[in-house]
């Protein structure tokens, strides 16, 4: 029996060693499985954390060489090691682009010219979205588009004066919400009138701009002669549809402007009245007969006919005026001794007064010799008219000797045959009609007995408000040098030009050419070109530099 | 006590003792049997849950160091297809087996099915499929790995 109970509990202890051992083998194993599997959560998790703690921004981007200049900078705490580059074209037909990168990256640490060398092609008008990506699987996105929100801003002054400088200041604004940068920057400002740019925009671009930030371009201009309103406009190249600022300003004289440059025929003519066609100064007066060209005109900007029943030209110094030649009316002239106190050129209609049409220019054309004097005579000739709306009169004062040289100053018709085709009217200008051509002659009418004009002689023409677009047409050709046109404040213009050699020589004529613009008129309208001469050197003994011949050019255009 | 009693009393006790050790060897070999039987179930039954357990701790292993980075996603401008690179991010390797794609707007999945979809721990790979897309819609995408590993991103068309 007690062998027998002994193996009993061998078996039992056998069978009890074996379970045991199972058992713990399982639980170990159990608890080694656990332990791996926690330790690959723990390994996992780490990485979650580490990836968490990675952070990379793009920070700028600008287009170099045509291709991506991106600043990358690693704004997490741990390294990074940028793997490849992404490039979206926004257009919707190129496909996306993308590029292998090789950047390690410590903390703090930026890359500049990520893009460049990678041979992704880029242009600032096109908008693109651009994708870094990380080794641990972070994106960092940033868009280079100038098609994004943005606020223009366009500043202008309310008023400035005509021919004044002022400035034109546009500030473009990145409004974008996402993180944006609108590369190489152009501004387009346009406008609506005829201004001269003397600089701008300034800067003429920029190469970028960040979200947030503004860019202010300055453009100075020259306001126009005439008054009126001008409109501006401003946007930029590649700017979204309808990303544009409309902004108005206006050109105006001051009172005080306008009324210290308006000359009496810087505008049309409103009234009857005699013009000084054409008066000689100086006049030679020697022994040989040298008639100057006179001229008187009516002008007429009445809805009636003025009828001229007398014109006459009034020397104070009796005996001074020793013949005359008629050229219109080719009839009806006379001199006139009146006592011993003047003489008088005067042409008398009778009973068959010129009449001068409705809206129109008139003109009665003489030629005056002046008889030979010891003496220099400054003397005061008075130009008048009788006509049905009343007597006109204007005076001029004239110095003549016998060493004078004889100016004129006239129109011609004919620049070939300048002299035989003197004038001082232009009649039935059209209207709108491009570069009309006017033909301005000065001559030193003096003969034999006369002298040489000894420098240079220059010319002033003053072409009213509404006729444009003013232009040298001679340009320093046929003696005259090129011309200076001004452009005055009421918007009428001032061609200043002289003669390019001296002496002028006597018994000679120069004949200078301009052109303008007539006003596209719907009725007849009037104007005077005021033309005076200036001979520098007609100064000491006996002379005077106030002596100029001038000639007062009527013009009518019609529609 | 008479010969014939003592000669009955020795064969009874020897009777007896016979049976005990009979029934000893039989009670001894049931509980061997039945020892054996228990111990082979229950080692058996251990193993079981070990590979049971095993196996899991290693798809659970797996799938947690199995990472994908859907890096970019493109449409075709040129046709019906859409475009996406696939970087493992993770410490072993994986196999993309299925891309859907389901349309936000209309709940419509489209599913792709791929078997060179194998990439290396640090790899890429681009995967194309065809794809009537249609333009400014809301995608969303989900890969399932081999494992069983499923990632999702979201995605607007142009």
């Amino acid at each position: 029996m007690r062998y027998r109970r002994g193996l009993s509990t061998v078996v039992g202890a056998v069978f009890f060693i074996i379970a045991t051992t199972t058992v713990i083998t399982y639980i170990t194993y159990s608890m080694n499985s656990i332990d791996n599997f926690s330790q690959s959560v723990i390994v996992s998790e780490s990485q979650n954390i580490d990836r968490g703690r990675e952070e990379i921004t793009i920070s700028q981007t600008t287009i170099d060489n045509g291709q991506f200049n991106m600043t990358v900078v690693n704004t997490g705490s741990l390294p990074v090691h940028l793997t490849r580059l992404w490039v979206t074209n926004q257009d919707g037909v190129t496909a996306d682009q993308k590029a292998d990168l090789d950047i390690n990256l410590n903390p703090g640490q930026q890359q500049y010219n990520i893009g460049q060398s990678t041979g992704i092609s880029a242009v600032s008008t096109a908008s693109y979205n651009l994708k870094v990506v990380t080794e641990r699987g972070n994106i960092s996105t940033f868009q280079v588009s100038p098609n994004t929100s943005t606020q223009i801003q366009l500043v202008l002054p309310g008023e400035v004066q005509p021919g004044e400088n002022f400035r034109v200041v546009t500030l473009i604004t990145n409004n974008s919400t996402m993180p944006n940068n609108i590369v190489d920057l152009v501004p387009i400002i346009l406008n609506n009138g005829s201004l001269t740019q003397i600089d701008g925009p300034l800067p003429p671009s920029i190469k970028t701009l960040p979200q947030g930030n503004t860019a202010t371009f300055t453009s100075t201009y020259v306001a126009p002669s005439s008054s009126g309103g001008i409109g501006f406009n401003a946007t930029y190249a590649g700017a979204p549809t309808g990303t544009i600022v409309n902004s108005n300003m206006t050109v105006a004289l001051s009172a005080e402007s306008e009324a210290a440059t308006q000359s009496q025929w810087s505008q049309a003519a409103s009234r009857v009245g005699i013009l000084i066609s054409g008066i000689p100064n100086p006049v030679n007066s020697g022994t040989a007969i040298n008639y100057g060209k006179w001229g008187i005109g009516i002008i007429n900007p009445l809805d009636r006919g003025v009828d001229i029943f007398a014109v006459g030209i009034l020397s104070k110094e009796k005996g001074l005026i020793k013949a005359i030649s008629a050229a219109e009316p080719s009839t009806g002239w006379s001199i006139r001794g009146l006592g011993a106190g003047a003489d008088l050129v005067t042409w008398e209609g009778g009973a068959t007064p010129v009449t001068i049409p409705a809206k129109s220019v008139g003109q009665f054309r003489v030629e005056i010799d002046f008889e030979n004097t010891s003496v220099t005579l400054e003397n005061i000739m008075t130009i008048q008219a009788l006509t049905s709306e009343g007597k006109l009169s204007i005076q001029y004062n004239v110095s003549s000797d016998k060493n004078h040289p004889m100016m004129n100053a006239f129109y011609t018709t004919n620049t070939a045959a300048a002299t035989s085709n003197w004038t001082y009217i232009y009649n039935n200008i059209k209207g709108g009609t491009n570069d009309q051509i006017f033909n301005a002659t000065i001559m030193n009418a003096a003969t034999a007995t006369g002298t040489d004009m000894n420098s240079i002689v220059k010319m002033l023409i003053l072409v009213p408000s509404d006729f444009t677009d003013v232009k040298d047409v001679t340009a320093g050709t046929g003696g005259w040098t090129t011309a200076t046109i001004d452009s005055n404040p009421d918007g009428s213009h001032v061609i200043k030009v002289q003669t390019s050699a001296s002496p002028f020589l006597r018994n000679t004529h120069k004949t200078y050419q301009f052109s303008a613009d007539p006003p596209n008129v719907n009725d007849d309208k009037l104007y005077v070109f005021q033309t005076t001469t200036i001979y520098p050197s007609f100064t000491g003994t006996d002379q005077s530099e106030l002596a100029s011949a001038l000639s007062e050019a009527g013009v009518e255009v019609v529609p | 006590m008479n010969n014939y009693q003592l000669r009955m009393h020795l064969d009874k006790k020897t009777k007896r003792g016979l049976s005990s050790i009979v029934t000893g060897a039989i009670l001894l070999s049931a509980v061997a049997v039945m020892g054996v039987v228990i111990v082979i179930w229950a080692n058996s039954n251990l193993v079981k849950h070990q590979e049971n357990l095993e196996s899991t701790v290693s798809d659970n292993f797996n799938k947690i160091n199995e990472k994908i980075l859907i890096e970019h996603v493109w449409f075709d401008q040129n046709g019906p297809v859409i475009n996406m690179t696939l970087n493992n991010i993770g410490t072993i390797g994986l196999n993309v087996t299925t891309i859907k794609i389901t349309d936000i707007t209309s709940s419509q999945t489209y599913s792709f099915t791929h078997t060179n979809g194998g990439i290396v721990p640090g790899g890429s790979i681009s995967l194309t499929d065809p794809f009537g897309w249609v333009a400014n819609t809301p995608y969303k995408i989900l890969i399932s790995s081999a494992r069983d590993t499923q990632f999702e991103t979201q995605v607007v068309s142009p």
